[in-house]
């Protein structure tokens, strides 16, 4: 953006009386090639542009944005959102410093708005191939390889001036199993921080069959029966458990509307002493990765809980001031449609000593989550819900058979103290968390671990 | 952006699009604003406004579709997204889709309430700041209330086409919302009562205040049941979400893909004889009301299941070219996305019980009024494996609260055991509309 016209609208809310003025501004260039009956469905593209305006009267928020980023509109809304607030005495702007760049993704990346989705269409025919390989009880296969290139902006009244450049790159399989009338999905959808040099370390013919053979492995197997069993989770999006759970209750976000079960509790046991926990941005290539978050602070590794102790929460500017934590570059949002919040990255369990083996050895009676589905939780009561979308039976020490229908229901808290093995077979996953800031990419992960006790729903 | 800047944006994509030796196209344009506030602890939490738009084209060359979208305006950017759109129709397969002239359409009352441009964000403040402070003062067991909104939005939408529909409706409403945390013996429990639509008048400060808190309060001191089968009456508060999640199933797309475990089933018994489904376009009380679908077609009203009995499948002219037949018109479509599918309001018809005479027609049952999530339901398979909180009743009495179960079953099967229908629907402007509903087994994990 022009430093005078962005100069012009940080004067603006200054003189509406606001302690703080930032402006974000975004152009994104996606596009989507999507496969289903062995034939291209659907390929878009499109481009995303608009302004954020945010103003900080203490850690009241007022947030504007526009598709149209002329000064005059800018101006006005920055006046509306104010509603007759005025500047008590005189503020000086500090006006915007050069602009620096602090991305270095560009140099090695292989530019999807340069390639084309054309390039997509071999990874995808692959794929498709490989998954209706695996039997007659394919029904459906459906992949997709979306791709996002952002450049943004990020101007305040404290003179920051950082320009960013990110790209995403997420391939899709789900593969349909059917036999008579029954239907059974399964997926994977690797993604990545990168353009479409990240395709080149997919292998889509393992992804496309891991699918396919859970699907039709699913649909053989009989529902599990419900109840109170303890559970082995599967490592890499089994992680999903704890960023719902414990990791939205973690958010300033939620500790400033004292809608957390862990306000307060910085320095005390929180998890069994086995569990460390940790949200990193910084990790090279991973979906949830970025080098400055959307307030334009550095991002940085951060511990959340430390041998079962609370360490500190994920602060974006707002949320450290209110909660009185450091910040921890976790400010983020969806897209200049969203003021930023306090939202996780890469968040995991870090690896500990335990063998997966000797996890299910010491469980007479359960569950092994082999695959999660998704999941929600209430951070204000912390009730959370996930679907298992793989999963087996415990019984003697051994896996038995693998079983349909189970969901997981508990407290974060709760489960946080009922994690007693956590193994060394660490991994991650790639998906999008929603939020009140949008849907972002996050990264998830663990090895294996298992809690002592949760409600498995199934069948009676 | 005016009104009148956005047109002349979309006039000009329209000639570029004439001009480009395209055999077809559609264009559909977004102009929307809204204005919103959160309080939290008495004071104004956040303010927000916003103005958008978005223009995305699909156009057609030797019969394949090509789809690209922008918010930028400008005549480049407009330019490069018809360029975008044109690249991509090598890559897709050509179809038999003649996007059609213009029709006659059943006249629309307005949706748009003048009034709505006269509530301030001071009034809005004003509101959400006396109903947490009327929330608060109902019962000393509310600990807290970490959401609580007010806002306003508009919209403008364009539908232009390549044989000269040019199709405008606009449309205002407004929304406001509250979620507030019981506390007591160390469990808490969120209540959420919320009420849009175009007359901001009926969102009165004592009525959602009580609701609210009863909503909350009245699902402490929960006690366990024994898990096994029983009856379940789903509430109002959660009928319109289970139906809402499998609506998929009744897309023609679905069904042609291998992803409906509908396939095959027209005319035959998928669900209890009480159960009656709609898609209603002319119910312009409700916000899928809509003469003409997302490519031009002029809608109808549908029943998808009568007496129990499939009717049909909804189409958009690409599910109904494949089968050589007209389309129901009911293509949806965003500007950033393809064309798809969707109900113009979808509805279960009533029955003759209030929501209280079906509590009684079990000895014991669960009634379901919260769900946790959507996350162990698939609108393929149909499996329905998830969280609830709700009452243990007996006799139509309720006995007392319950959390800490799923129930499990399959949508398909839960259709067919719909024992009755409650003649009561939710006042939520929502598009789908589904009284409370009865079922005489749910297999109950406890």
């Amino acid at each position: 953006m022009n430093s005078i016209k962005a100069a012009a609208i940080l004067q603006a809310g200054r003189d509406c009386g606001a302690d703080f003025v930032e402006l974000f501004e975004e152009e994104t260039r996606s596009s989507i090639l999507t496969i289903k009956d062995q034939v291209v469905e659907s390929a878009n593209a499109g481009t995303d542009f608009g302004v954020g305006v945010r103003l900080l009267f203490g850690t009241e928020v007022l947030y504007a944005f526009t598709s149209d980023d002329s000064e005059a509109t800018l101006v006005r809304l920055v006046r509306q959102l104010a509603f007759g607030r005025t500047g008590v005495g005189a503020r000086t702007v500090v006006s915007p410093g050069p602009v620096s760049l602090v991305s270095d993704q560009w140099s090695r990346m292989r530019d999807p708005r340069v390639l084309g989705q054309s390039f997509k269409l071999d990874y995808l025919k692959r794929g498709d191939s490989a998954a209706r390989a695996c039997s007659d009880k394919i029904a459906q296969v459906s992949l997709s390889i979306v791709d996002a290139v952002s450049a943004m902006e990020i101007i305040n009244s404290e003179g920051l001036c950082v320009r960013d450049e990110r790209a995403r790159t997420r391939f899709h399989i789900s593969v349909t199993a059917g036999q008579g009338s029954e239907r059974i999905s399964a997926s994977e959808a690797p993604g990545f921080a990168g353009g479409y040099e990240v395709l080149d370390t997919l292998n889509v013919e393992v992804l496309a069959k891991r699918a396919a053979d859970r699907a039709l492995r699913i649909l053989s197997a009989p529902y599990i029966a419900g109840g109170q069993m303890p559970v082995v989770m599967g490592n890499g999006f089994g992680g999903v458990i704890f960023h719902e759970a414990c990791g939205h209750p973690l958010e300033t976000e939620s500790v400033r509307r004292n809608a957390s079960p862990f306000c307060g509790k910085i320095g005390q046991q929180i998890a069994h002493p086995s569990v460390t926990a940790i949200d990193d941005g910084t990790m090279s290539g991973l979906w949830g990765s970025i080098s400055i978050d959307d307030e334009g602070t550095p991002v940085q590794r951060t511990v959340l809980i430390e041998n079962g102790i609370l360490k500190t929460f994920l602060a974006d500017r707002v949320g450290a001031q209110e909660v009185g934590v450091p910040r921890s570059g976790s400010g983020r949002r969806e897209s200049y449609k969203y003021a930023p919040v306090s939202r996780m990255r890469n968040t995991f369990i870090a690896p500990g000593t335990d063998s997966f083996d000797e996890m299910i050895a010491s469980t007479e009676d359960g569950l092994y989550a082999a695959k999660m589905g998704g999941g929600s939780v209430n951070p204000a009561t912390g009730e959370f819900n996930f679907a298992v979308e793989e999963g087996y039976r415990i019984q003697g020490g051994k896996l038995a058979g693998v079983v349909r229908g189970a969901t997981l229901i508990g407290k974060g808290p709760e489960i946080l103290q009922r994690i007693s093995m956590v193994g060394s077979d660490f991994e991650t996953a790639a998906g999008m968390c929603g939020a009140s800031s949008g849907s972002i990419p996050v990264t998830v992960g663990q090895p294996h671990l298992k809690v002592d006790r949760i409600l498995v729903g199934g069948r009676a | 952006m005016t009104q009148n800047e956005f047109e002349l944006a979309l006039t000009f994509l329209q000639e570029e699009a004439m001009e480009s030796g395209a055999d077809q196209f559609d264009i559909v344009g977004r102009q929307s604003s809204s204005v919103s506030v959160s309080a939290f602890s008495g004071k104004l939490q956040q303010t927000e406004v916003s103005e958008s738009v978005g223009i995305g084209i699909r156009v057609f060359k030797d019969g394949a579709p090509g789809y690209a979208s922008t918010e930028r305006l400008t005549p480049d950017c407009l330019r490069q997204t018809l360029k975008d759109a044109l690249s991509h129709c090598p890559l897709t397969q050509p179809t038999k889709i003649e996007i059609p002239a213009p029709a006659p359409l059943r006249s629309q009352p307005s949706s748009w309430n003048p009034d709505l441009e006269g509530l301030g964000l001071d009034q809005m403040v004003q509101f959400a700041l006396a109903l947490e402070q009327a929330t608060f003062a109902l019962s000393p067991e509310i600990e807290n209330i970490p959401h609580l909104g007010y806002g306003t939005s508009m919209e403008y939408a364009w539908l232009v086409n390549s044989k000269g529909v040019r199709h405008f409706v606009r449309e205002n409403s407004f929304g406001v919302g509250i979620g507030a945390v019981a506390l007591r013996n160390g469990v808490r429990k969120m209540g959420i009562h919320q009420k849009s639509g175009r007359d901001y008048h009926i969102a009165d400060i004592q009525e959602m205040s009580k609701t609210v808190v009863e909503r909350a309060v009245e699902l402490l001191d929960p006690q366990p049941i024994a898990g096994g089968d029983l009856p379940v009456v789903f509430s109002n508060r959660v009928s319109s979400s289970i139906i809402g999640m499998f609506l998929s199933a009744f897309h023609a797309e679905s069904v042609q893909k291998g992803q409906s475990r509908l396939a095959g089933q027209i005319g035959k018994q998928v669900a209890s004889p009480q159960f009656e489904l709609i898609s209603d376009p002319f119910r312009f009380d409700l916000p899928g009301a809509t003469p003409i679908d997302a490519e031009g077609v002029p809608t109808q009203r549908l029943d998808l299941i009568s007496n129990g009995i499939l009717q049909r499948y909804l189409h958009n002219l690409e599910t109904a070219g494949r089968e050589g037949i007209s389309s129901t018109g009911n293509a949806s479509r965003g500007y950033s996305g393809r064309v798809g599918t969707s109900f113009h309001n979808c509805i279960v018809s009533p029955g003759e019980h209030s929501e209280a005479e079906l509590l009684k027609l079990f000895p014991r049952c669960l009634h379901v009024v919260k769900l946790e999530g959507s996350s162990g339901c698939s609108s393929i398979s149909g499996e329905i494996s998830i969280g609830v909180q709700g009452f243990f009743v007996e006799n139509g009495v309720r006995i007392h609260a319950v959390d800490g179960v799923t129930i499990s079953t399959n949508f398909f099967d839960l259709l067919q055991q719909v024992v009755a229908v409650s003649h009561e629907y939710s006042d939520s402007f929502s598009s789908i509309k589904v009284p409370a509903f009865a079922v005489d087994k749910v297999s109950i994990s406890a």
